[in-house]
């Protein structure tokens, strides 16, 4: 079985999903053969310009504005045969794996961990490779392994996953497939870039908040002290729920996942979905009212108490 | 123009106790006991179809508002709600077993897919990006797969422009790209900014709130032969547990004072 990589050449952080997707490949596909890699974006040009390569071939699939209808027409019409396709781990990549798959009667899994083969009898004698995907459910309390039934197999990665440096060169470019104006529903589009947000995925230090701060009055004592530590303000999805932040400083599975060198929180209870966001952060201090709250296991250091007098306290030492 | 907004009703998994999570050698979890909430990303779907209803006020256009929900017979009391904010049609498929569709994306966009086609036609579609639960993130893209109709992902905002086109705004890498959209078309809505569900008045709820909910049977609405393309064949725990230190004193100035001293003072001067 042959795997390809599936690369989103529209996105800014097109290199760090490709390093994701050779350091996924590096650990899980020992021993598969590596085919070409297809890539959506807007021209060739774009993709000569990334000197790195993760795959000696690539098959573009061109269209001056992004629209998955036109990807999955590329990409369903250029793809014959079974085998594994790596999709990157962001919504596009998402997407596609899903609908890919169910074009072409295949099978998907998003957000995979983990792969591994099994070989299966298939009747006479007859041995078949099974896949299957690791991946956290249940908001990541759990994590569940899948067996994929149908070829292809179309996966998309999860964040945060380990990466490998890139070889350095440009792909050989072995045919583009132009797929202008295949999105009849869109009728006219505008990008509005977002306003700066200070970075939360390179911040050293992060102060989070969580619903136990109440109110967008106590956020000003958390604003304050985050400027006291230099560090970048981040909330838990029920703060972002009540619009206390806004939603791009939403840490979570569906919010940031950050690495910072030191990660406080404040009034968060530490539910799973949270703590995917912060897991990698290298010291964890929690503080909360309750003692039982999760986040209290899942910190290095924790205070049991208000939030509101500890943050004061380390506004007047930062000054 | 007629939308429907597809939504799981989820245990509260903040509630599971911890030996919960533990369990090993089971495909899922008791969640039984735990109170039911919306998911989080389909109440966000359900706020803003009341808040696209709210814009057209003075427009010439008319939103139609369904609900449709599969799961227990308890979730019949959000959709109770959904009448009471205005929502003018409720519709439950009735599956009793959670573990049925729980990893089961392929079955509830069949499901979804054959409502639309069979019992009430839709113009646009609004689901949750994935729920809490499953995890799947998959069922808006094999819905719209499943009707042949285009989907647009990480929505956050939909405003009214007639009665075939609307205003879509979507998150994309490095800010939001907003549409005119023509329909029918799948949203799955993403991290919306106001995404928590308005709160029905007593009045409504006694004049709207009663009214009965259609109930669906899954066999109906093809589910029952429709075959996962993947099976879930194990569940594990994760430890996240670190060798937390607690930092004990008389008064919380003493533990913040403590805190920066010891853990964080040599760790930020070298940042």
């Amino acid at each position: 079985m042959r795997y390809h990589f599936v690369v989103n050449g529209y996105a800014d952080d097109v290199l760090r999903q490709m390093e994701e997707q050779m350091g996924f490949a590096q650990k899980y596909l020992n021993g598969m053969e590596q085919g070409e890699a297809i890539i959506y974006c807007r021209s060739v040009e774009d993709v000569q310009r990334l000197e790195r390569h993760h795959s000696k071939e690539a098959v573009l699939i061109s269209a001056r504005e992004y629209a998955p209808e036109a990807v999955l027409h590329g990409l369903c019409d250029r793809i014959a045969d079974g085998g594994l396709y790596i999709f990157g781990n962001d919504d596009a990549g998402t997407e596609l794996s899903v609908r890919m798959a169910a074009r072409l009667s295949g099978s998907s899994v998003t957000e995979a961990e983990n792969l591994w083969l099994s070989e299966e009898s298939a009747g006479d004698s007859e041995l078949i490779n099974k896949i299957h995907v690791m991946k956290m459910v249940y908001a990541n309390h759990m994590e569940a392994a899948f067996v994929m039934e149908r070829e292809p197999y179309c996966i998309s990665l999860a964040r945060g996953a380990s990466s490998q440096e890139l070889r350095v060169g440009s792909f050989v470019i072995k045919e583009e497939i132009s797929c202008e104006n295949m999105a009849e529903h869109i009728v006219s589009q505008e990008f509005y870039p977002e306003a700066l947000t200070g970075g939360l995925d390179k911040a050293k230090v992060i102060l989070a908040a969580g619903r136990g701060v109440k109110n967008k009055e106590n956020m000003a004592v958390i604003d304050k002290a985050a400027r006291g530590l230099k560090a970048e303000v981040a909330v838990s999805r029920p703060a972002a729920m009540n619009a206390w932040k806004p939603m791009n400083r939403l840490i979570g599975v569906s919010g940031a996942m950050v690495g910072p060198e030191v990660c406080i929180t404040a009034g968060v209870s530490g539910a799973a979905a949270f703590y995917a966001g912060i897991e990698k952060s290298k010291f964890i201090v929690a503080i909360n009212t309750d003692e039982k709250a999760p986040i209290m296991k899942m910190a290095d250091v924790a205070i049991v108490d208000d939030f509101l007098p500890i943050m004061e306290e380390l506004n007047n030492i930062c000054k | 123009m007629k939308i429907l907004g597809c939504f799981k009703v989820v245990p509260d998994l903040d509630l599971i106790v911890e030996e919960d999570w533990n369990i090993e050698n089971h495909l899922h979890i008791d969640t039984g006991y735990a109170k039911l909430i919306w998911n989080c990303f389909d109440e966000g779907a359900l706020e803003m179809m009341l808040r696209l209803s709210d814009l057209s006020e003075g427009l010439n256009v008319v939103y139609k508002l369904s609900a449709l929900t599969i799961g227990r017979q308890k979730t019949e009391n959000f959709l109770k709600t959904l009448y009471a904010l205005g929502f003018s049609e409720g519709a439950r498929i009735c599956v009793e077993a959670e573990d049925e569709i729980l990893f089961s994306p392929e079955m509830i966009s069949e499901g979804i897919a054959n409502y639309v086609k069979k019992i009430e036609g839709q113009d646009v579609i609004l689901t949750g990006i994935q729920s809490s639960d499953g995890n799947n993130k998959m069922t808006p893209y094999l819905l719209a797969e499943k009707l042949g109709w285009p989907c647009i992902t990480q929505v956050i905002g939909l405003e009214p422009i007639d009665e075939e086109h609307l205003k879509v705004t979507s998150q994309v890498s490095g800010g939001c790209i907003v549409r005119k959209v023509k329909t029918p078309c799948v949203f799955a809505i993403g991290n919306a900014p106001c995404s928590y569900l308005r709160i029905p008045t007593l009045k409504a709820k006694m004049k709207l709130g009663k009214r009965p909910v259609t109930r669906l049977v899954p066999e109906d609405m093809g589910m029952s032969e429709t075959a996962e393309n993947v099976r879930v064949t194990a569940l594990n725990p994760i430890d996240k547990k670190r060798n937390t230190v607690v930092i004990e004193a008389d008064s919380p100035q003493e533990k913040a004072r403590c805190l920066y001293e010891k853990y964080l003072k040599e760790r930020l001067s070298e940042l």
